[in-house]
């Protein structure tokens, strides 16, 4: 087995006591002498002795494999999978919800128009994700390491982003009773709650509109003055797609606490030709 | 004195009893011995998975506060819910007049039945879950950045491609939550700007718009069944398993997983 023997401190040098047999593997290696700590660039013979590392992370790997194929039959075997009555496209039940996944959705239904909660916002989403990688400006920061420091923008974005899609999922999930009304954990889920009958409002046109305006001016126009450094960084392009899509994604939250503060069904409702907008 | 140190080195450290080295030892913590059979079934492995680089920092240990095994697990869900499916799919027909009979027997009759379907159900959870966390964790190790941007778009369909196969899933028991639930999800390709029926500015006719491709007519039906059974058990399945593949090639193209170095 080989072993360290010692390390001298001047020159860098490493001795190694190891048997004969070892020897004979090793001796025809030269060892490249300018390797980052616990990296090496290994010849083909060096790479039988990466093993250790390949054993110990497969064998890690193997390890959450069984102890999940554990899981997954206690699981299984004491709790069952959902199954109702068959199937009735006469017999919308009251709760009907979508599998929790896509409960997010379902939730954004409440507050915004099914074109958009169920179709633009998840592209918007999506495109979002997609193009993460060409936004980020910083090419090198934080490869290889959690860190919130070096990177507080980006993390920040998206920590917010995925909070709040499990955030809704656990409010759709877990706090949502009959007719998608909302129940605190200890209310009764089967005592029907009545319809609140408030009236809604929604803005005039030309309110909604300079809501707009404004909104997207303060998010998107206002902090190109304000840090001119994070502008200057992000490229006139990037820096306008990123703050386009926070703001997109901030709306959520507002428009959620004005539906319960104020009421306010639409923001803004715009008819154009024969189609209503309502955002 | 000497008597003391002796003692002291004698302190019980449970690596090394006999009972942790005969379970663990050379498996998973033990000293590395070249030429053992198990380092060469694990090398032969990696090999084979073309997944693991070999050159990676020695101290493989480490890696599991790294990537917390979340796309290893997906993997591994992935294969568990192929198997199981396999097996459902000898007892199952997708057929509105016998889907749910066929479900009832897996639950009552056929031997270990209730079990798989179980497996199947709550594996596909854990698969969303952990697919999920995946991309949080590639995100908060800034894994996307060069060179791995290509692996983060393939990751995210990747995703979409997950959750699609659970939902599709959901249908096939053809029971109310199944029904119901798929026609919330369905309703929202209706409402499609342009091409949905009720969307906005809508320039196709409700059941020649995108949903009633999805659909296969204007409610959910045997059409339906049909399709979303197609999709769940070889179009979406054969999808994610070709571009797993891509994936893994894309993680040794990029020299293996992005850390800790
Ligand atoms: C079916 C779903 C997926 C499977 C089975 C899968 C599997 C894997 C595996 C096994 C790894 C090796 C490292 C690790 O275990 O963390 C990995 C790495 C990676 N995955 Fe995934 N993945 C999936 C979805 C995703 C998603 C949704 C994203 C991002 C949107 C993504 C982006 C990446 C990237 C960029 C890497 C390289 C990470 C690095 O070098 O540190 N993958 N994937």
């Amino acid at each position: 087995m080989a072993e360290l023997e010692k390390e001298s401190k001047g020159n860098g040098e490493v001795i190694v006591r190891m048997s004969e047999k070892e020897w004979e593997n090793v001796k025809n290696i030269n060892v490249k002498s300018d390797y980052k700590e616990g990296f090496e660039t290994l010849t083909p013979k060096e790479q039988d002795y990466t093993v250790k590392h390949l054993r110990d992370s497969v064998g890690i790997e193997f390890l959450a494999g069984l102890i999940f194929t554990f899981i997954i039959m206690v699981w299984s075997l004491f709790m069952n999978a959902p199954l109702k009555e068959l199937a009735n496209p006469a017999d919308t039940p009251i709760d009907e919800r979508a599998p929790w996944y896509f409960i997010g959705l379902q939730e954004l239904l409440i507050f915004f128009d099914p074109w958009l909660a169920g179709v633009v916002l998840p592209s918007i989403l999506l495109v979002g994700l997609l193009i993460l990688p060409f936004i980020d400006p910083h090419k090198e920061t934080g490869i290889g390491r959690y860190t919130f420091r070096d990177r507080p923008v980006a993390v920040s974005a998206f920590g917010f982003g995925f909070a709040m899609w499990y955030i809704l999922i656990i409010i759709g999930q877990f706090f949502r009773g009959p007719a998608r009304m909302f129940y605190w954990p200890w209310e009764d889920k089967a005592v029907l709650k009545e319809l609140p009958v408030v009236e809604m409002v929604t803005f005039p046109i030309a309110v909604g509109i300079a809501f707009f305006i404004i909104y997207f001016g303060v998010c998107v126009i206002l902090p190109k003055y304000i840090f001119e450094n994070f502008y200057k960084t992000l490229g006139i392009i990037r820096y306008y797609i990123f703050m386009s899509l926070c703001a997109i994604m901030l709306l959520i939250p507002i428009k959620i606490f004005l539906r319960y503060v104020f009421d306010v069904k639409y923001i803004l409702s715009l008819q154009i030709f024969n189609t209503i907008l309502n955002f | 004195m000497e008597r003391q140190n002796k003692e002291e080195d004698k302190k019980f450290d449970i690596k090394e009893t006999q009972a942790w080295k005969a379970v663990f030892g050379d498996l998973l913590f033990g000293e590395f011995k070249p030429l053992s059979p198990f380092n060469s079934l694990m090398r032969g492995i990696a090999k084979i998975m073309q997944l693991h680089p070999y050159n990676m920092s020695v101290g493989g240990k480490r890696i599991i506060l790294y990537t917390f095994c979340l796309g290893g697990l997906s993997v591994f869900f992935f294969t568990l819910l192929a198997c199981t499916g396999a097996f459902l799919m000898i007892y199952y027909n997708p057929d509105v007049n016998s889907a749910y009979a066929n479900i009832e027997d897996m639950r009552y009759i056929v031997p270990f039945g209730v079990l798989i379907r179980n497996m199947h159900r709550w594996t596909a959870h854990l698969m969303v879950l952990f697919v999920a966390l995946h991309m949080l964790r590639v995100f908060l190790t800034a894994a996307y950045k060069p060179p791995r941007e290509l692996n983060w778009i393939v990751g995210v369909i990747l995703l979409v491609m997950t959750l699609l196969a659970s939902f599709t899933g959901y249908l096939l028991p053809w029971d109310q939550l199944a029904y119901w639930g798929v026609t919330i999800g369905t309703s929202m390709g209706e409402n499609a700007p342009l091409l949905g029926a009720k969307g906005p500015f809508a320039i196709l006719e409700h059941g020649k718009d995108v949903n009633s491709i999805l659909v296969g007519g204007t409610s959910v039906g045997q059409p339906t069944l049909l399709r979303f059974y197609l999709l769940h058990a070889i179009a979406i399945p054969l999808g994610i398993a070709g571009l797993m593949g891509f994936h893994f090639w894309r993680i040794r193209r990029a020299g293996g997983v992005s850390g800790p170095l």
